[in-house]
């Protein structure tokens, strides 16, 4: 494959960096940008200056941590959520048998 | 699948779900209550679903890992609706609890801020952002554009004072 490149089609892939970045280009696009990558320094130094502006970013956005407090009241919650909105109606004695074992063994 | 294997399956799903409200609604117990109410929705539209899957033990780990993100984006759904409008209605209130080191980024509008946390911090595609926050792929690109610009824009800023 022919990777010489003019400097309009250069100009071309700089503007596709985020996008790449962004995962935002189709299959071929990517691995067609990540060819022209390869075998163009020029690209190459655009695309790790754009990485390193995204690691600033991504220190730029909150991490959110829970606390194990708040990680076992939520939890709590969850689960008290699903035991009672997820009952089978039960059609048989059998099932009957199981919601409560279920209930029981989970309160 | 059982409640009780249902649980298992979504709990380590919780400390994710709080981080994603958390980009929302920077207080404590307002993300508990969203991450609650997001997950009650997604349990009424999916019961049938989720009651009528596989069992754990008959899953390979594969199909564990698929499950489970397929899962984390239908509350991630729910929470982007409910979170959005939320964040939009006490943006006063929330304005006391922002905390400080993030200042700039609770500035940004609270669709801008759902598309940076989603595609920085949990890495989902703009195909997976389009999806979960029913937003068109035009506007998932201008959001991170946006929010990438304002956000490095205003650290900058701050550099040259």
């Amino acid at each position: 494959m022919n990777l010489e490149i003019s400097s309009n089609q250069i100009l071309q892939y700089q503007k596709k960096v985020m996008s790449y970045l962004d995962g935002s280009l189709s299959i071929e696009e990517q691995a067609e940008f990540e060819a022209q990558v390869r075998t163009n320094p020029e690209l190459e130094a655009l695309v790790k200056n754009k990485e390193a502006e995204i690691m600033l970013l991504k220190s730029l956005i909150p991490a959110g941590n829970i606390s194990a407090e708040s990680l076992n009241s939520l939890e709590a919650e969850m689960k008290l959520s699903i035991f009672n909105l997820l009952k089978k109606e039960p059609k048989t004695l059998t099932d009957k048998v199981k919601n409560i074992w279920e209930d029981w063994t989970n309160h | 699948m059982n409640r009780t294997d249902f649980f298992n399956l979504i709990q380590p799903l919780t400390p994710k779900l709080y981080r994603a409200g958390f980009c929302l609604m920077p207080d404590d117990l307002q993300v508990e209550q969203l991450v609650i109410d997001a997950f009650n929705g997604y349990l009424i539209r999916e019961k049938k679903n989720i009651l009528n899957s596989k069992e754990l033990n008959q899953i390979s780990k594969k199909d564990l890992q698929v499950q489970r993100r397929i899962h984390f984006k239908g509350i991630l759904k729910n929470l982007a609706e409910i979170g959005v409008r939320r964040s939009l209605q006490l943006a006063h209130q929330m304005s006391l609890s922002e905390p400080q080191d993030f200042k700039p980024f609770f500035k940004l509008d609270p669709r801008v801020r759902l598309s940076l946390c989603l595609r920085y911090d949990f890495q989902f595609t703009t195909n997976e952002i389009e999806d979960i926050t029913g937003m068109t792929r035009y506007e998932v690109i201008e959001k991170l554009h946006n929010g990438r610009y304002l956000l490095l824009h205003d650290v900058n800023q701050g550099a040259l004072v």
